[in-house]
């Protein structure tokens, strides 16, 4: 007896800080006995800038740019929440079509932040193909980006009051090919993906109850995989989504196939987000004058918006000069990572990597 | 029911094939990858490439007046201005004007706050150098690196 206990000792792995798919730097302990996990213990700060303490030190614009750093797959996602925040300070209400445009950006960059995930999921998971055609529907999105914006990921397009820039015609030509190409990419993609294979690999694995969702404050396709309604484009709409019709796709028993399909149906939603906004879209002016010199008012001013991962918060204190007083993200990767520990233990080596990639984490925004 | 594992071996082979399939229509789908160095993407005309300034095409001369809030705004301190005001006048010349290609983060925010739109972002994108002081541009100066 006493030397089975000898063989079966538990065994710790560290996976990361550098493991392919942990997407950054991440680590997580894992203590295994045989192939089994028994428990997990992740491990943060390989990735800490201490950005909330660098805002403190710059102007409100400075800040701007530094927006795009944090998830840099929805760069533009963040952008909208700072700017949100500053606008609802300054008491700025941006052009009809300022909004549309945003809107159109802001789905596209959802529609590129799912691509990235699919991609990476399924390459975790050992298929490459699916991989290569969702980048390339990213690639003719980055495209659009770089044709408005000037930049792929770091795009520092919206500001205070509005856009940089207006949308070219160039662009509308885009990105009507684009939304001719996407269904039918999408009906290919998951058609190749839906294999027997795959799904004995995801489903029924890495279940989220709803209690859960709600005790560990998960938010995004995370939360709405397990069939609860958490979305800010509907229950606190911002901007003009309560203008626009579309359905937020809700999983019914809260494993990683259900998470996928969420995921997966959302990109279709975004495009039809998209689709409709193009057709609202008024004429008029781009940006709404802001002033040169940003100063908020004394207080304290917060807004979020739907970012692709999640809740996305941005909290601002101001004590009425050019630079923030504080500064605080309420992100949605850290609260939908700290699930981990929780998801893991009782599960083999392999499904980990299948665990970990459903929750979609972006590590520079956790550590920040 | 459940499938048993002879079943579940047929139906994989299955959607295999049927992925083959799929993906072989594809196989005869123009590339969407370009070969690189010989091949070049068209960059958009709002690309923002590396820092330069412009030129007064009526004075021949650079546009800056030297105001230095280009210098002020950058976020990534890239921007390093020398300013001389010479005897007899008030107002500051130009004299040195270095961008740290090494620090810049191509935002765009000294473009957005000069007052007299003097300084612009070109599309060139390959700025890699092999020694890092290289980066460092002095862009007053024609014939000097200024990209
Ligand atoms: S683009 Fe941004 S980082 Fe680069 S020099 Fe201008 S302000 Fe500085
Ligand atoms: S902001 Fe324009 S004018 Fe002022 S120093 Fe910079 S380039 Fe010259």
């Amino acid at each position: 007896m006493e030397e089975i206990k000898d063989i079966r000792q538990d065994f710790y792995v560290n996976m990361g800080p550098q493991h392919p798919s942990t997407h950054g730097v991440l680590r997580i302990v894992l203590r295994l006995e045989g192939e089994r996990v028994v428990s997990s213990e992740t491990v943060l700060g390989y990735a800490h800038r201490g950005v909330e303490k660098m805002a403190e030190s710059k102007t409100y614009v400075q800040m701007m740019p530094v927006m795009d750093r944090f998830d840099y797959v929805s760069s533009m996602l963040y952008e909208w929440a700072y700017v949100g925040a500053m606008e609802r300070a300054l008491g700025i209400v941006p052009p009809e079509r300022a909004e549309f445009i945003r809107v159109i950006m802001g789905e596209l960059n959802r529609m590129a932040s799912h691509f990235v995930w699919v991609g990476a999921f399924l390459l975790d998971l050992g298929a490459f193909t699916p991989f290569l055609w969702v980048f390339d529907a990213r690639e003719k999105i980055m495209d659009m980006f770089e044709e408005v914006t000037g930049q792929r990921m770091t795009n520092n397009y919206f500001k205070i009051g509005g856009v940089h820039d207006d949308i070219t015609p160039e662009f509308l030509k885009m990105l009507d090919d684009y939304l001719k190409m996407i269904y039918q990419r999408m009906a290919d993609v998951e058609e190749l993906i839906e294999s027997i294979v795959f799904l004995e690999r995801v489903k029924d694995l890495g279940f989220i109850s709803k209690e859960e969702v709600q005790s560990y404050g998960l938010t995004g396709p995370v939360a709405r995989g397990s069939g609860v309604m958490i979305d800010t484009r509907k229950t606190e709409p911002y901007s003009v989504y309560d203008r626009l019709n579309f359905e937020i796709p809700l999983g019914t028993k809260g494993d990683c196939y259900d998470r996928y399909r969420v995921r997966m149906k959302e990109i279709i939603q975004s495009a039809k987000i998209v689709e409709q906004a193009l057709g609202m879209l008024p004429e008029g002016p781009y940006a709404e004058k802001a002033p040169k010199v940003v100063k908020l008012p004394e207080g304290e001013y917060y807004f979020a918006v739907e970012s692709a991962r999640g809740l996305l918060g941005v909290y601002l204190l101001s004590d009425g000069s050019t630079k923030p007083y504080r500064f605080k993200l309420r992100v949605p990767s850290f609260a939908n990572l700290s699930i981990i520990d929780k998801l893991l233990p009782g599960n083999k080596i392999s499904d980990v990597v299948a665990i970990l990639g459903s929750i979609d984490i972006v590590v520079p925004e956790i550590d920040r | 029911m459940k499938a048993s594992y002879f079943e579940k071996v047929g139906i994989g082979i299955k959607t295999v094939v049927k992925g083959m399939a799929k993906s072989l229509t594809y196989f005869f789908k123009k590339p969407v990858t370009l070969q690189y160095p010989h091949v070049r993407k068209k960059i958009a005309e709002r690309y923002r490439g590396s820092i330069r300034l412009k030129i007064d095409p009526e004075t021949g001369k650079f546009k800056c007046i030297a105001c230095t809030n280009c210098e002020k705004i950058c976020p990534a301190f890239a921007i390093t201005l020398k300013t001389e005001t010479p005897e007899g006048s008030k107002k500051k010349e130009l004299k040195e004007f270095y961008v740290d290609l090494g620090r810049c983060i191509y935002c765009g925010l000294c473009v957005d706050s000069c007052p007299v739109d003097a300084i612009e972002h070109s599309n060139v994108y390959e700025v890699a150098e092999r020694i890092k002081d290289n980066l460092i541009l002095r862009l007053d100066k024609i014939g000097e690196k200024n990209v």
